[in-house]
């Protein structure tokens, strides 16, 4: 729970481009990000939101990111990769129990 | 396949995203430009630059506090490093030559001195904010002008004014106010005159922040004349007039003889909604009948007594100046529908202006004589620029070698250049420490100048941020002025010929760049001395104007019974007044006149022989005045005699009225013939007939000396009674003690009762002439400061060239030259500057001199006297300058410099 009052709730983006990193393994960079995205939800991000959220959780250390070799299709530039780091899961986990929680206390209020 | 960004994706990646980003966006984006390419879609240098774009700002954004870091340190790196080991560098190179220091700091002090102080007095009289008031922003000023733009000198009544303040809802308040010199004395203490605001009760209200101590008026108080009368008086009058009593909140005082409480003392340097007020005391315009008992019982109901000439409205906060004035308007539309009767509500309109000035004519005449004074410092400062700028550029000759050694050692120009901007920027600030202490010293000196007539005489004018800013930014123009040419020049010092020590031709073209500073500098000064001198000129021209009698053993004061109330009782106290003056030893005689000589009241009347009809009127200048005018004047009567005691003050509305007229009217009106016991028509409502009595020798005794000379005078007293009266006392002897026994005398008969304007008509004959007086004396300093400034310049670059060509005069020695001809050779360069600059200076007045043609009197501006004098002046200063140099010259030891 801390995790929330020190960084606060994991917004919308955080959590697809955290889930996408998960399932992506050690493929996981901007580019795959975004399309796995798309391809799983329809949801088309723009491109400067996910490099931005990736930048955000990395300052949060909700992931953590190491460079990959330069190969040519990149014009030699370096892929910088992404992994989601054990306060990621635990931030991840604990938003969707919070959201898990509220949906149940509203569905079994007694009604008057 | 490219394999790479477009160069601008590449330039936008590397200035905004972060470092740990750059690579692998950019690797991502060209990765995905192939994918799309791959699979058909777009994927050309637009697409590639929108995206590139779109991440790049989005990353800066959330990065932006290291960006906006990293910028700076970045530009910090570019510029300071090299910039502050350059200032380090020059505070080394300034201290390590005092003397050199010392001139160029204390001629440009001089330049910013000269131009700051005269900024400062504009600035105190035309841009500072009002002492004391919130939100100047939110003011507006409200007077009249007519429907083609012309500004009218007119009021609004106070019935009208409760109009305009009432159902102008784009205004917050709406105060008026109109000044009037009113009488104040503390219960028992002796009574002054001084300027006092009647305003309306929501006049501090609108002013808002003017009261210091105490409280502003309130509604009742503003409106209702059986209120308590309360009054306001000024921190001056506080300090002065009751020596800060600390209980000066519900004091009594009288003004004009009636109880007043004291109620607020206002902020500080605030004498009314003006920067060229003088009020002292502000009373509500509920309390008329005691302030300014002139107007008719009933003004607060009339709409015929136009009393407030000034108005100052504060906005609603989200208010445009337009919107107030497009609602005024609509209300003056009402009331002149109202009251059709009314035509000046037709024809005017109100002029709106944002800000608290409302007196466009005094602000109109201050600003032409202070554009001139800052025009004549402008130049003065360009000067000081050359002046400088010669004194870098020899230092720039001096240093060439250093300059050559460091571009040998990879200094870039540029770097090279900057070391002499640095010095003269560093020149220029330390000079404006003592410049701004010329400025403080010359306000001290403006205090109590008058600077035109109808203004109050000059308070001390403090230094505030604004005219601070103005020496700070002076002094760097300056430096950039006089640091160009020479910072530009080293710059571009050849290393090999520098190197080798031979630089000649390097030093010809320093030389001729130095010669045409110096001939700058003569041409200025002789622009600058001629403007003077002209000016000079036309004012001894208008100060010898004979007025036609002695004026410096005639005094004058004034007194405005009137204002107390004494009503039919002032015919006794004028006789009484007089009586007592003329009984004063040293005094050889006394007489009321109505209107002042030399004062700015001026009245005309249009008369006729009575055998003659209106079609043949002639103008002539009118005055009122008692027996013994003449007398006290000096002047004797030419024919006939002076009023009688009987004719003073007697009214003649069933005929009987005399007159006195001037020899020159006389001769007008009736020729060579008598004109004693000739008879005159008046024009006016009733044309009044009246008998010539005496005439009198001609004198001019206008404002401003006219050339007319026909004058007319009748009794005082004899058209209609005056409440307010000057007196002329003929003097025999020192004016002091006569001064203070005026005062007792006075006081006898009513201690109550203030005198005023006391002065030599000498002093009041001068004081016409303030604001061209202050120009003629500013002129004259800068003028002088000028030559000074040029024939030092002269005399440093004469002395240079001495310096610089010892090895060429040594060997003109050693082939026979003698120490005549060596010194004819450095005196004929100094006749070649000094000519050159003096024809280039004449060209130049030439063209400029119109900007003071309006101001001369009596003077052509292409006088050939002045212009003599100006050339004399400035040829002979600046060659007695070029003897030192030429000695040297002639001094040299020709065997000793060859060995050298």
């Amino acid at each position: 729970m801390s995790s929330f009052s020190e960084k606060g709730l994991l917004g919308e983006l955080e959590q697809l481009v955290l889930l996408a990193t998960l399932r992506l393994g050690d493929d996981a960079y901007a580019v795959s990000i975004r399309d796995e995205i798309e391809a799983r939800t329809k949801i088309a991000l723009g491109r400067s939101s996910v490099y931005v959220t990736l930048d955000r959780l990395d300052r949060k250390g909700y992931v953590t990111s190491w460079f990959a070799d330069p190969t040519p299709e990149r014009g030699g530039k370096a892929k910088r990769c992404f992994a989601v780091t054990a306060t990621g899961r635990r931030a991840l986990a604990a938003a969707e129990t919070a959201v898990e929680r509220l949906r149940t206390t509203s569905s079994t209020r007694p009604s008057r | 396949m490219r394999r790479d960004l477009p160069r601008l994706a590449r330039w936008l990646l590397a200035v905004l995203v972060p470092q740990d980003w750059r690579d692998s966006v950019s690797g991502d984006l060209i990765e995905e430009c192939g994918r799309r390419r791959a699979r058909g879609q777009t994927a050309g240098s637009i697409w590639t630059m929108a995206a590139t774009a779109r991440i790049a700002a989005s990353l800066a954004l959330e990065r932006r506090h290291d960006l906006t870091a990293n910028t700076r340190a970045t530009v910090r790196r570019i510029t300071m490093d090299g910039l502050l080991a350059d200032f380090r560098q020059a505070a080394r190179a300034l201290r390590a030559q005092p003397g050199y220091t010392a001139t160029a700091a204390l001629t440009l002090a001089l330049g910013i001195g000269a131009n700051t102080a005269v900024f400062n007095l504009a600035n105190w009289l035309l841009f500072r904010p009002v002492p004391g008031v919130v939100r100047q922003d939110r003011l507006v000023s409200i007077g009249f002008g007519s429907a083609s733009g012309v500004q009218v000198r007119s009021g609004v009544s106070y019935v009208d004014f409760e109009t305009l303040r009432t159902r102008t809802p784009a205004l917050k308040s709406l105060a008026g106010y109109q000044v009037f010199a009113l009488h104040i004395a503390p219960p028992g203490g002796s009574p002054q005159r001084l300027d006092a605001e009647v305003v309306t009760g929501t006049y501090f209200n609108v002013l808002d922040g003017a009261i210091a101590h105490g409280r502003g008026f309130s509604v009742d108080e503003g409106s209702n004349p059986a209120a308590a009368p309360a009054a306001v008086i000024s921190h001056r009058l506080w300090t002065r007039g009751f020596a800060a009593a600390s209980d000066i909140i519900g004091r009594a005082v009288l003004v004009n003889g009636h109880p007043f409480t004291v109620i607020g003392v206002t902020t500080r340097g605030f004498h009314g909604a003006t920067l060229t007020g003088a009020t002292d005391l502000w009373v509500p315009v509920a309390q008329h009948r005691a302030a300014i008992p002139q107007y008719p019982p009933s003004l607060l109901a009339s709409r015929q007594s136009r009393l407030f000439f000034g108005m100052t409205g504060r906005l609603q906060d989200d208010v445009s100046v337009e919107t107030a004035a497009a609602q005024l308007d609509a209300v003056r539309a009402g009331i002149a529908a109202a009251h059709p009767e009314d035509s000046r509500m037709m024809k005017w309109r109100f002029d709106v202006v944002p800000g608290v000035e409302s007196r466009p004519w005094v602000l109109g005449r201050l600003s032409r004589t202070m554009t001139l004074l800052l025009g004549v410092v402008g130049l003065l400062l360009l000067l000081t620029c050359a002046n400088v700028g010669s004194l870098l550029l020899a230092r720039a000759t001096a240093r060439s070698g250093e300059a050559a050694t460091r571009l040998a050692l990879g200094a870039s120009r540029l770097r090279v250049g900057r070391l002499l901007g640095a010095e003269s920027l560093l020149l220029s600030f330390v000079a404006a420490v003592p410049a701004i202490a010329i400025v403080w010293w010359s306000a001290a000196a403006f205090e109590g100048t008058v600077i035109t007539q109808s203004l109050p005489p000059l308070d001390r004018a403090e230094i505030d941020l604004r005219v601070l800013a103005y020496a700070i930014g002076s002094a760097t123009i300056v430096a950039c002025l006089a640091g160009v040419l020479p910072a530009f020049s080293l710059s571009r010092v050849e290393v090999s010929s520098a190197l080798h020590a031979a630089g000649r031709s390097q030093t010809v073209s320093r030389r001729r760049l130095r010669h045409a500073l110096t001939i700058a500098q003569v041409a200025v000064s002789v622009t600058l001395i001629l403007g003077a001198t002209l000016l000079t000129r036309s004012m001894r021209t208008r100060l010898a104007i004979d007025p036609g009698f002695d004026t410096s053993t005639v005094l004058t004061f004034s007194v405005e019974p009137g204002l107390q109330g004494y009503g039919p009782r002032q015919e006794r106290f004028y006789r009484e007044l007089l009586d007592r003056v003329r009984t004063i030893p040293a005094v050889r005689g006394a007489g009321l006149v109505w209107l002042q000589p030399f004062s700015s009241g001026a009245a005309d009347a249009r008369l006729w022989p009575e055998e003659s009809s209106a079609d043949h009127a002639l103008e002539a200048e009118l005055n009122a005045v008692s027996p013994g005018f003449f007398s006290a004047l000096g002047l004797p009567l030419l024919q006939g005699r002076d009023f009688t005691e009987a004719e003073f003050q007697r009214p003649d509305e069933h005929g009987g009225g005399v007159v006195v007229v001037s020899e020159s009217l006389a001769r007008h009106a009736f020729g060579a013939g008598p004109a004693v016991g000739r008879r005159i028509v008046m024009e006016s409502s009733e044309n009044r007939v009246r008998t010539v009595v005496g005439v009198v020798r001609d004198t001019r005794q206008r404002r401003v000396a006219t050339v007319s000379t026909d004058m007319v005078f009748e009794p005082f007293g004899q058209s209609f009674p005056s409440g307010w009266a000057s007196v002329l006392v003929g003097l025999q002897g020192p004016e002091a003690p006569v001064v203070s026994e005026i005062r007792r005398r006075v006081a006898e008969i009513d201690p109550a009762l203030p005198i005023y304007n006391v002065e030599r008509l000498d002093r009041a004959f001068a004081k016409q002439f303030a604001d061209d007086l202050l120009i003629v004396r500013l002129t004259t300093v800068f003028s002088l400061l000028a030559m000074a400034i040029a024939a030092v310049g002269l005399h440093g670059v004469l002395a240079r060239t001495v310096a610089e060509r010892r090895r060429e005069f040594g060997i003109r020695a050693a082939l026979g030259a003698t120490p005549g001809g060596l010194a004819r050779l450095v005196s004929g360069e100094a006749t070649r500057l000094l000519v050159s600059g003096i024809l280039i200076g004449l060209a130049a007045s030439w063209w400029l001199v119109r900007y003071i043609e309006a101001r001369l009197f009596g003077v052509s501006p292409l006088d050939v006297m002045s212009i003599v004098i100006a050339v004399a002046l400035v040829g002979v200063v600046t060659a007695v300058s070029s003897v030192p140099a030429a000695r040297r010259a002639g001094k040299l030891d020709a065997a000793g410099l060859l060995r050298s």
